[in-house]
């Protein structure tokens, strides 16, 4: 099975489109996740009520159908719902904003910040790293690992993550198979 | 068999009074069933079409209520395709049409063409097909 991996700054704005019709039904405004698992709870969104008002709504990761390259999938209009029905996972995600969270290693030395997530998309989307730019080593990519140490403010990482970077998703994808194959 | 392009804009021929009544300027689909056609405006049920591979539509108009609400008829060419995925696969350049008004090609402008039993459906944001299984 292919690999896909997309920025989460590149699903904002993504189509929901619904299935059964084919219509959009909203755009995605935000990533809900578990930071330290890099389970996607849900997403937030944008969409267009009476006289073009844009109203708020939330999607719920099980009525996800499939994160795709162009759209997000969902089976019905149902899978949609109003924020105060979101499931209690997808409440708290202020506290996982990890976006400008400094990245350092258990030694100490800072890799950079947070820039953005990497999402694997498919039928069962999910965070699987972070982009981090601006410290020392340059821009780069790196796995969301079982090791990982994950607060509000910091995201620690080993000290052989400065040699896990990676310079696109193509060596990202490579190395979360690696990964996954030593079950790490 | 036909492709779209040559039917959209055809002039359309009501037989009952031999008139010409608009051109055809969409469809609408069940699956990859065509279950209306787009005519001068109007939404005509397809199962009133006579014949639709010559030179002219021509259709006999329902005298009573049809069997339900039908898809809005609308010209897919441009439509972006998805898989059930979400994967953009490109966009319709045309659609080949059997005598049966079935889909039986969906080419696109990226070059190649998706067998047109993987239509499911046809909306406004796209054309949405199944996954393809090798």
């Amino acid at each position: 099975m292919t690999i896909t991996l997309l920025r989460g700054s590149d699903l904002i704005g993504r189509a929901v489109v619904d299935a059964s019709t084919g219509d959009d039904l909203a755009e995605i405004k935000d990533v809900v996740f578990t930071a330290g698992r890099g389970a996607i709870t849900g997403f937030t969104l944008r969409r267009r009520g009476f006289f073009g008002r844009r109203l708020k709504a939330v999607l719920p990761i099980d009525a996800v159908l499939s994160v795709g390259t162009d759209a997000v999938m969902v089976a019905d209009t149902d899978a949609i719902s109003d924020p105060s029905d979101a499931p209690e996972d997808m409440a708290s995600h202020e506290s996982n904003d990890v976006l400008e969270d400094e990245v350092v290693t258990i030694s100490g030395r800072s890799l950079g910040t947070v820039r953005d997530v990497i999402i694997l998309g498919g039928p069962h989307p999910r965070v699987v790293g972070f982009e981090v730019g601006g410290g020392t080593v340059g821009n780069g990519l790196i796995p969301l690992g079982a090791q990982a140490a994950v607060s509000g403010s910091a995201l620690v990482v080993p000290d052989d993550f400065e040699q896990r970077i990676r310079s696109d998703l193509t060596g990202l994808a490579a190395e979360l198979s690696l990964i996954e194959s030593s079950g790490s | 068999m036909i492709q779209l392009s040559e039917l959209i804009g055809h002039d359309a021929i009501d037989v009952a009074t031999a008139t010409t009544t608009g051109k055809v300027t969409g469809i609408g689909m069940v699956a990859n069933q065509i279950a209306s056609v787009g005519i001068g405006g109007e939404c005509v049920d397809a199962t009133a079409i006579r014949g639709f591979d010559g030179d002219v539509v021509t259709y006999e108009p329902a005298d009573g209520a049809s069997g339900g609400p039908q898809p809005v008829p609308v010209d897919p060419r441009g439509s972006r395709v998805l898989d059930l995925h979400g994967d953009l696969l490109g966009t319709i350049s045309d659609l080949t049409i059997t005598n049966e008004g079935v889909v039986d090609a969906i080419l696109l402008n990226e070059g190649h063409s998706l067998h047109g039993s993987r239509l499911r459906v046809i909306g406004s944001y796209a054309a949405i097909v199944t996954i393809d299984t090798p």
